[in-house]
């Protein structure tokens, strides 16, 4: 018997913790940081009271470990592993064969199929305890048999060779499942963000990727305006719409961490926080480890000590925050010897109605017009919109207070300077746009006034122009 | 469950492990007061109050020795800073010290003061008038839209005793709010339940039915309530309330409305009063709150703006328009009590003291909403000829909003977001016949930590005599 565990063992643990480790590194992290768990008597009562609370207790116990993906690769290896365990203990009462015994990994393979499902590790550990009661069931009902009848080729075959192949099959099963690839990419996506990584962005998130998905293209665009690009290539990233650019309203997990790193880039602490908060009513346990670091920054941002404080005191009560809020000590030592000053600025945000984000970039445009993200979201969101009467009345203030004298035209507002240049071609004596762009619009505009309208988005596909007339 | 609750309370709290006994000397003497948390330094208190546990931020080691009349009534040592008081003890002081100061001496011992330090004493009033036995408040995180728990609760004022009163698990995590009792009554109490199949439920006698107002008052919904003190009538505003939210610094949102008007609950016949002149689109008015006698009704009411951009135009004054119970009408007159126009700023949350002779209210720059606003302070006039009487010591310079006077009306109890600017917490303050208050003390906390590291506001608090039993299965059903 010990040596049938051993040899599933030897099978299952590396196999799953590698498979982890490589196939769901950003899922594990992702499940840390939608978890929360503390040992502040308001939290440990409530969930001691809700049903099932105490498997949800233990499950956020559990997931703070996954901080690293390592430990958290073991821990999922750990979850299947126990259910292994209890089958061999049952396949061992029940069937009393070596030969039989690979049968023990049918539920193990199931489990290791589905497990990606358990983000909140609570199905996990559900899964731990029936395997465990079914098991005592077993050995409660059931003789222990005088010994475990062996055949040296059915101990290779039942131990080794057909337990693997019933993990693979598990494994691929997992891989297949769209859901799971997605979200880890998606995952994948989100990390980066988190960690301002926006050149790896662009890197993973290609034009041809964003097209044709929604979520990681607004990370693209996140990345491409950090960078300062957003003039330059937003156009190729399949944009249809200004509301591209962020999620209008959103009131779902996905929406609300995003438009939380927006309002990170952007620098609007209260939206930071007002969309962490957000995030973290759509918990599973009413708050996130991810939203609470991120409030604490933002509060530290701000400069507001009491919050601040308050923050890393409760993330204190945590298992493996100390280093996190001691990463954090020296800036708040800092604000608290010269305290940061921030001007009320009223900057209305979450606007509703036909063009929010438009909305909301020109609220932040006229508290802090020399905002460059600020500035290249609303003229491409309005470019996105095709508002070129606005686009026309707001660029050469936005311009002019965003991007310093010298500056080098972007292309796309080269290319709509050059659209609006075919009513008033004064617009190109007041900027400078370049040779090439010219004589590509009138390669563009030959095109179209000969009606070869497929012609000229073929030969400009990543272009305004094309963006602009893709109706013709 | 309420076994494991109680044992992981108990597992919390055996890390505050004081005990009573002889109070060591200190090596040195300061002059300055103990750097306490919570503040207790001349406040006063019920004589029923629960032990003022503190901290003394800083140090490990602490001492505290209580004098009534020049001898010690009780002496307490701790650790990590708690001074964690015996209850027995406690109440044994207060009720020797009623009417009388009691007298505190801190010694502290930390990494700065090894041998210890004793502080300058301080003294706290022990008021021989009691306050209601329980308060009751919604917990809720301060966040903006979404929410996942929340529920309104009640707590023993004598001990640190908080139980569930009811929470959104009844109503599928739906939003309860808005609770209001008849005469600070535990019998006869109403709340909000929010969400698919909600509406307004009544616990009278011991059974607890629910009201869809919405039925009654089509195109209305009950929302802020005051419910009589005869226990007939309730009056509700009906709000379309709305958020807007800033999202760079400072005020982060604000609550307003785009309508509003009132209307009264007849929970004798189930009929809902509603009066022509409090249901028009030209002025809107909230926070209706009934006079002891139940013979007018206060309320706030304002001239409507372009929500929300012309905020800062939107100034409630405090009406009162007369009642006559016997009829179920309002009458002609209405009096300003308070001309924000003239006396600028907004008035919100009107309550009129037990005597009748008060009326407290908050008052911001602006707007229906002040517990957004960190300017907002509470105001109290004379109900007779609308003097204004000095309530300054009761406010901050966070946010104070929500208020409710005791059943004797010697207490109010504030909620304030003076610790950190954004969590609500509880603070009772005297009230002298004269319309004197007394320095504001928090809510005492078996942990006193227990006001940072909570993550919910205080919402609404109302003094309640007793303790509200919900028939809980009814109430289940309710929702079913």
């Amino acid at each position: 018997m010990k040596k049938i565990i051993l040899l599933h063992s030897a099978v299952l643990v590396p196999t799953l913790f590698l498979f982890w480790l490589l196939a769901y590194r950003n899922t594990m992290w992702w499940m840390e940081g939608m978890s929360f768990f503390s040992t502040l008597p308001d939290f440990a009562i409530l969930q001691a009271r809700l049903p099932e609370g105490v498997v949800k207790y233990a499950a956020a116990f559990l997931l703070q470990f996954y901080h690293s993906s390592v430990m958290g690769a073991l821990l999922q290896t750990l979850f299947a592993w126990i259910v292994m365990v209890c089958a061999d203990v049952v396949a061992w009462r029940l069937l009393r064969r070596v030969r039989y015994s690979w049968l023990a990994m049918l539920p193990v393979a199931v489990f290791v199929a589905l497990q990606c499902r358990y983000r909140d590790a609570e199905g996990a550990i559900v899964w731990c305890l029936v395997s465990a009661a079914v098991a005592l069931i077993t050995v409660f009902l059931t003789r222990r048999p005088r010994r475990y009848v062996a055949v040296r080729r059915g101990r290779l075959r039942g131990g080794v060779l057909l337990p693997l192949a019933l993990v693979a099959v598990g494994i691929v099963v997992s891989l297949s499942v769209r859901e799971f690839r997605v979200r880890e990419r998606l995952h994948r996506v989100e990390r980066l963000a988190e960690a301002k990584d926006w050149e790896r962005i662009l890197d993973i998130v290609t034009p041809e990727v964003a097209a044709s998905d929604p979520v990681r293209m607004r990370y693209a665009l996140l990345a491409l305006g950090e960078r300062g690009e957003l003039a330059e290539r937003a156009f190729r990233y399949g944009i249809t719409d200004a509301d591209d650019f962020f999620f209008a309203g959103s009131r779902d997990i996905v929406g609300c961490n995003f438009n939380a790193l927006l309002a990170r880039s952007l620098g609007l602490d209260n939206e930071v926080i007002h969309q962490s908060f957000q995030l973290n009513s759509l918990s599973p346990l009413g708050y996130s480890f991810r939203s609470m670091r991120r409030i604490t920054d933002a509060f530290l941002h701000t400069g507001n000590v009491p919050l601040a404080d308050k923050y890393m005191r409760v993330l204190l009560h945590s298992t493996f925050h100390r280093s996190w809020v001691e990463s954090r000590v020296g800036r708040m030592v800092d604000i608290m010897s010269n305290p940061v000053h921030n001007d009320e600025d009223r900057i209305l945000t979450c606007s509703t109605g036909n063009a929010p984000l438009l909305m909301d970039m020109a609220c932040l445009y006229d508290a802090r017009p020399d905002d460059r993200l600020c500035a290249d979201l609303l003229l491409c969101g309005l470019l996105a919109s095709r508002e070129m009467d606005r686009f026309s009345l707001l660029f050469p203030r936005v311009f002019a207070s965003a991007y310093p004298a010298d500056a080098v035209l972007p292309r796309y507002y080269e290319e709509a300077l050059l659209v609006l240049s075919r009513e008033n071609p004064d617009v190109l004596k007041r900027y400078p746009v370049s040779r090439f762009r010219i004589d590509a619009f009138d390669k563009f505009a030959a095109l179209m006034d000969a009606g070869r309208y497929d012609d000229a988005r073929a030969a400009f596909p990543d272009s305004f122009w094309s963006y602009l007339y893709a109706g013709r | 469950m309420q076994l494991l609750s109680k044992i992981l309370l108990l597992a919390a709290s055996a890390g505050l492990c004081a005990c009573a006994s002889e109070v060591p000397s200190a090596g040195g003497k300061s002059d300055d007061l103990p750097p306490l948390f919570p503040d207790y330094v001349s406040v006063t208190v019920p004589c029923n109050i629960a032990p003022l546990n503190f901290l003394v931020r800083g140090a490990d080691r602490v001492a505290a020795r209580f004098d009534v009349r020049g001898r010690e009534s009780l002496s307490v040592t701790g650790d990590r800073g708690r001074v964690d008081i015996p209850i027995d003890g406690w109440r044994a002081m207060l009720s020797e010290a009623a009417g009388d100061s009691v007298r505190v001496t801190v010694a502290a011992w930390s990494v700065e003061h090894p041998e210890g330090v004793e502080y300058r004493p301080f003294s706290f009033r022990v008021s021989p008038d009691s306050v209601d036995g329980w308060v009751a408040y919604r917990l809720i995180e301060p966040s903006y839209e979404g929410w996942m728990q929340m529920g309104i609760y009640q707590r023993d004022l004598s001990s640190f005793d908080e139980k569930v009163l009811v929470d959104n698990s009844v109503n599928g995590m739906g939003c309860v709010n808005c609770h209001s009792f008849a005469d600070y009554s535990p019998d006869r109490m109403m709340f909000h339940a929010r969400g698919e199949g909600g509406g307004t439920v009544f616990l009278d006698g011991g059974q607890v039915r629910k009201v869809d107002l919405t039925r009654m008052a089509p195109g209305k919904q009950g929302v802020y309530p005051m419910w009589s003190r005869d226990g007939r009538y309730v009056a509700f505003s009906s709000n379309t309330t709305y958020q807007s939210f800033f999202g760079g610094h400072g005020q982060p949102l604000e609550v307003y409305d785009q309508a509003s008007d009132l209307m009264i609950y007849d929970t004798r016949t189930g009929k809902m009063i509603v009066d022509d002149r409090f249901q028009t689109e030209d002025r809107w008015e909230t926070f209706p709150a009934w006079t002891p006698d139940g013979r007018a009704l206060v309320f706030c009411s304002a001239e409507p703006q372009s929500m929300p951009l012309e905020r800062e135009k939107v100034h409630y004054d405090v009406l009162r328009v007369g009642f006559d119970p016997e009829a179920g009408t309002l009458g002609e007159r209405v009096d300003t009590l308070y001309d924000a126009r003239r006396d600028g700023g907004s008035a919100s949350f009107p309550r009129v003291s037990p005597d009748g002779r008060y009326v407290m209210f908050a008052r911001a720059d602006y707007g229906t909403f002040p517990v957004w606003h960190d300017e907002a302070d509470l105001v109290m006039l004379r109900m007779d000829d609308g003097t204004p009487v000095d309530v300054s010591v009761l406010n901050s310079q966070m946010s104070e909003g929500c208020h409710a006077w005791s059943s004797s009306g010697r207490w109010v109890v504030v909620a304030s977001r003076r610790l950190d600017g954004r969590y609500t917490r509880l603070f009772l303050a005297h009230v002298s016949p004269e319309g004197v208050c007394g320095k504001p003390f928090l809510l005492p906390q078996r942990d006193p930590e227990h006001n940072t590291w909570r993550l919910k506001s205080y919402n609404v608090p109302e003094f309640i005599r007793g303790e509200v039993r919900l028939p809980k299965n009814q109430l289940k059903n309710l929702f079913k």
